[in-house]
């Protein structure tokens, strides 16, 4: 809050001041800090556009889908795809809407940051740790319960000499607990990096002069759409690696 | 969209063999990941060493065997994640 004062000077280099969070509506419940902040307005707004988006795409469905209908289907077919060759049969079924929720969320908030003045909630570590935490856990969980204290066996690489067992062992157990931080990990900063890229050319070409602002303004453009794909490439790998773990929970290779 | 999807296999690792920002994206992406697999592995390594030295009273002995540990598992997910269909058999030495 304090570097918006300061603006008013002289332009100051700040590439991360678009992730500050700021509390809009602050709600505290029994000592819990359960604000409404930019970020939480954000992620609705994003949850609110695929509602519509959705809402208008099959209001009149019909069988020759129309421009939009046919975007729809291109997105559900999409991860209907992923999910089929990941985990597969019948089992998919039943974990897709899980997963397609999973993408529409991750990539919804992660296109809607890129709306000049706007907020990236995939942009935090809580945000994004804690989607990959619900992953995490829920694959585990299916694990356990598909397979019982066999799904320890997950830890012991078939194969392997008894000898490297309690080196192996040990490596297995933190490779599985990565998951959850890789996943988290990956999405925030490739998000972070790339709008702090942006952040940064966009200041350059606000402040140079007449004769060298168009070329930080002419990056910056390039690197939209090139955030673009990141943010619909990142969605989809948070949505295939989704689709590992279920499928390893499943069927233990 | 249709650009990425051909240059990517099913766990997201690519091979950009052509131009444009689809290819840009998919290579930044793919070393993003890259990296994302080995720092986090050597971060849980290090942090369960670390949890483990303060339960147990060993400092700083099982920080510094966990942190090798995970080193190695960031190498082993890296290995994973390029090489997805052979990852889970150790062919050598059976």
């Amino acid at each position: 809050m304090a570097s918006e004062v300061a603006h008013g000077a002289a332009p100051k280099l700040d590439p991360l001041h678009h992730f500050q969070v700021v509390k809009v509506v602050p709600i505290s419940l029994f000592g819990l800090d359960l604000s409404i902040t930019n970020s939480t307005i954000w992620m609705w707004l994003a949850i609110a556009a695929l509602y519509a988006f959705f809402h208008f795409a099959f209001k009149n469905s019909t069988k020759v889908p129309g421009r939009l209908q046919s975007v729809g289907e291109v997105l559900f077919l999409f991860v209907k795809g992923i999910v089929d060759s990941t985990v597969g049969g019948d089992e998919a079924k039943r974990y897709f809407p899980y997963i397609f929720g999973l993408f529409l969320l991750v990539m919804g908030c992660n296109l809607i940051g890129l709306i000049p003045g706007s907020f990236t909630a995939t942009s935090q570590l809580a945000v994004t740790g804690t989607l990959a935490m619900g992953v995490f856990i829920f694959a585990t969980g299916l694990g356990f319960k598909r397979h019982g204290a066999h799904y320890l066996h997950f830890f012991v690489p078939s194969g392997l000499p008894k000898l490297l067992l309690p080196l192996m062992v040990p490596i297995e157990i933190i490779s599985y607990l990565a998951r959850p931080v890789s996943l988290s990990v990956r999405l925030f900063a490739n998000m972070t990096a790339g709008h702090t890229v942006l952040a940064v050319l966009f200041f350059f070409s606000a402040t140079l002069p007449w004769f060298g602002n168009w070329l930080p303004f002419g990056f910056a453009v390039i690197f939209t759409a090139v955030e673009i794909f990141i943010g619909i490439i990142q969605a989809y790998i948070f949505t295939i690696l989704t689709c590992v773990y279920i499928n390893d929970a499943i069927h233990m290779h | 969209m249709a650009s990425e999807k051909s240059s990517r296999d099913e766990t997201g690792s690519s091979k950009p063999d052509h131009t444009g920002p689809g290819a840009a994206a998919a290579g930044m992406s793919f070393g993003m990941r890259m990296a994302s697999e080995l720092v986090s592995a050597v971060m849980v390594g290090a942090g369960l060493g670390y949890l483990l030295d303060s339960w147990l009273e060993t400092q700083p002995w099982m920080t510094v065997v966990f942190l090798f540990l995970g080193v190695a598992a960031g190498f082993r997910n890296m290995y994973r994640a390029v090489n997805p269909d052979n990852s889970e058999r150790f062919k050598a030495g059976q």
